[in-house]
């Protein structure tokens, strides 16, 4: 939608009687003359951005309706730390998606390699001092090398190559509307030096960066960025621009590097019927979005990708592409799938082979309206889709492919019940989830049947973390959940003074396993690596810390 | 979705919320609807995951809360069509007046008629001539393929010309705009 009225199509007039015509340019007449004659509607727009600036500044749970009820103050008694004038709680659980995201194609690369280990171990305070990067067996360990100290007011997270986790990528931005110059950097010796990046456009039109690593090849980058600049975006590109203030412009480029980040290349995709998009890689271009955990999935040399239609002309768009030269080129592997539903739900490749599985949804995925997902099998690589059954519920919120120790596909989802419909105060309604570890089940026959996990293992007074999906699996094949106490509330996580430790089961199984020590502040990302030599594996997470002036991370490392 | 980017999403698109708010619920009510369509938006935000599709999303927000305005979930009960017919009978005036007519008649009629459509129809003719979106858009809002939305609109127009064949006839004088082609 434009500011003036969308062009009278000859679809809409062709067939018009003289006398409809008139109503019809009656109405136009009267539409155009409304739109210009009302300034306070114009004026409301300005308000309502202004408000929208106001809400990003503050924390979610300090802004409510004065429809709602007042939100929690405490839980079980400790007060949520208050920084500046704005009380934290929580955040955004994009950030954490767009990470598992890295957990997920690690773990990928770890099934190869069976290095993983159970574990039990102590865990950090928090305020603890940094301490040097020397990984150690039963504790977390600050790795200070790779401390962000820089605030910043808008990147995405740190991406660590998942087949060289000395390898990391930063972005730092600011916002569209600050105009202040973005920068990228790499190290690849685990932040000792780092290599300040060129970028493809002008530094200072950079409103949001994200970069993801491809799991095949560590100097192998993927670049998103927001621009602010009509000039540096394609007409076909550019969000509908304008109402936001005078030459407001929103537009999402994607480029590719293959040495490091030194050189940028515009990324090679298809459009979906004209409309253009990026690859869903990170939190800048997927937000978090659920399709393939938002980020690059390897099987074999083949790589696949979420794709989101980011165009000029809004058109939703959720699909599912693969590349098969090291992602310089993608195709849609999604026709039998688009040609029996709207919407791909959730999508990944199966460890090895070529099989893809998928979910689809008739309707919006993971909506109120409660619709029957379908499950989909390709045995080659999406280039045909068989329609295997129905999930077991309407709502499924992260899946995960692993591989059992004789080599079968196992797979994960989190299938939460959907105990209640509530009904908002505007009369809007919203499922209420079940929140059990029995939620999460695996499937050792590709879709066909399903089974509940246990739900023994974990401390009583404690519930698995759902926010993100579960994660993993590791190299035996086990799912790892994060697991919180029950009296935080649901819509908690950041800040949480509990923090959360990890557990993990697999088929066979009769109770969950911890595998880490719990750690505080915001778990962002996971990623779990093995070592050259393949004797033991290492955990990395990145926390971010937030504060009133910017947000920076601390990244932890553990071995396995 | 991180809340850093909320403001950097929906900022390009509060002009629409306004806009739709102002034409479904009239623009001394839009204030109140379109900041509750916000903060509603706000409050979904973290679990928002399409964020090419912002704008969809924020407007379907915008008109399932003046929707719920207009049937009373705020304790308020306004007939849907009234902001609309204001809207229109001022517009239609000024619309009149450029043509060099002052046929009250016929904006009169036309106010009544549009009060006589369908709920469905209504809020087709008020998002395709007041707020300006084309079929396409309109049909990505209301989950209704575009054709099915031209064709909602035909018959809009067609009652809208029964209604008011009915009672008098159209302006002669508006009448002369008639070329028939665009």
């Amino acid at each position: 939608m434009q500011n003036d009225f969308s062009p009278i199509g000859d679809d809409e007039t062709r067939d018009l009687s003289s006398e409809d015509r008139l109503l019809y340019d009656m109405l136009h007449d009267a539409g155009a003359a409304w739109r210009t004659g009302t300034p306070e509607v114009t004026a409301l727009g300005d308000r309502l951005a202004d408000r929208a600036r106001m809400l990003s500044a503050a924390s979610p749970s300090n802004v409510r309706s004065p429809h709602q009820q007042d939100c929690p103050t405490t839980v079980e008694g400790v007060p949520y730390q208050t920084r500046g004038s704005t009380t934290m709680t929580h955040q955004p659980y994009g950030r954490l998606r767009g990470a598992i995201a890295a957990f997920a194609a690690i773990a990928v690369v770890a099934a190869f390699t069976g290095v993983f280990m159970t574990m039990t171990r102590a865990h950090v305070s928090p305020g603890s001092s940094p301490s040097t990067a020397s990984a150690r067996k039963d504790q977390w360990v600050d790795l200070t090398r790779l401390d962000n100290a820089a605030e910043f007011g808008s990147n995405d997270l740190p991406a660590i190559a998942p087949s060289d986790p000395q390898v990391v990528y930063e972005t730092f931005a600011y916002n569209e509307q600050q105009h202040k110059a973005a920068t990228l950097r790499r190290t690849d010796d685990g932040g000792a030096t780092w290599h300040a990046l060129p970028t493809p456009v002008r530094a200072d039109e950079i409103g949001a960066a994200g970069m993801a690593a491809s799991p095949l090849d560590a100097h192998t980058v993927y670049l998103t960025l927001y621009v602010n600049s009509a000039a540096d975006c394609p007409s076909n590109r550019v969000q509908p621009p304008g109402e936001g203030g005078a030459s407001y412009v929103l537009c999402w480029l994607q480029y590719r590097s293959t040495d490091g980040g030194a050189h940028w290349a515009p990324l090679d995709l298809p459009s979906a019927n004209g409309v253009p998009g990026v690859l869903n890689l990170d939190g800048t271009s997927g937000g978090g979005a659920p399709l393939l955990n938002g980020s690059l999935h390897a099987q074999g040399s083949r790589l696949y990708a979420g794709f989101n239609c980011a165009g000029a002309q809004n058109v939703v768009c959720q699909r599912l592409v693969s590349s098969t030269d090291g992602g310089a080129h993608w195709q849609f592997v999604d026709a039998d799938l688009m040609a029996g539903a709207t919407r791909i739900c959730d999508a990944l490749p199966a460890p090895t082979g070529s099989t893809v599985l998928a979910v689809t949804s008739p309707s919006d995925c993971g909506s109120s309206k409660q619709a029957t997902l379908t499950f989909w099998r390709s045995a080659d690589a999406g280039a045909h889709w068989t329609r295997v059954g129905t999930m077991p519920t309407p709502n499924e919120i992260g899946m995960r492919t692993g591989s059992d120790a004789n080599g079968n596909t196992l797979v994960y989802a989190e299938l939460p019940r959907t105990t209640s419909l509530a009904t908002d105060k505007m009369g809007g309604k919203y499922p209420i989830y079940s929140s059990s570890l029995a939620d999460v089940e695996v499937s050792v026959d590709a879709g066909v049947t399903w089974q509940h996990a246990p739900t023994a293992g974990i401390p009583s007074g404690f519930k698995p973390d759902f926010t993100f999906g579960p994660l993993g699996p590791l190299s035996d094949g086990s799912i790892v959940v994060p697991v919180i106490p029950q009296s935080v509330p649901d819509n908690v996580t950041g800040d949480n003074p509990y923090g959360v430790t990890l557990y993990a089961w697999k088929p066979g199984d009769t109770a969950w396993r911890q595998i880490a020590p719990k750690n505080y502040g915001e778990t962002s990302a996971l990623l779990v690596t093995p070592s050259s030599d393949g004797s033991n594996s290492t955990l990395y997470l990145v926390v971010v810390n937030r504060s009133g002036s910017g947000n920076t991370f601390t990244f932890l490392e553990d071995q396995l | 979705m991180e809340h850093e980017r909320f403001a950097t999403l929906v900022i390009p698109h509060t002009a629409a919320m306004a806009r739709v708010a102002a034409a479904l619920v009239g623009a001394v009510e839009a204030e109140d609807a379109a900041q509750e369509a916000l903060l509603r938006a706000w409050r979904g935000w973290s679990a928002f995951r399409e964020p090419s599709a912002v704008r969809t999303w924020l407007l379907r927000i915008t008109i399932n809360v003046c929707h719920n305005w207009q049937v009373g979930h705020f304790g308020l009960s306004r007939r849907a069509t009234e902001p609309l017919e204001s809207a229109a009978e001022e517009a239609l005036v000024a619309v009149g007046a450029e043509l060099g007519t002052s046929d009250h008649a016929s904006v009169l009629d036309l106010r009544r008629a549009l009060t006589n459509l369908s709920d469905d129809l209504r809020l087709i003719v008020a998002l395709r001539f007041f707020v300006g979106m084309d079929a396409t858009e309109i049909g990505i809002l209301l989950d209704v393929p575009p054709a099915t939305i031209r064709t909602r609109l035909r018959r809009a127009l067609a009652l809208l010309r029964e209604a008011m064949s009915g009672e008098s006839a159209l302006s002669p004088t508006l009448s002369t705009r008639d070329g028939g082609g665009n």
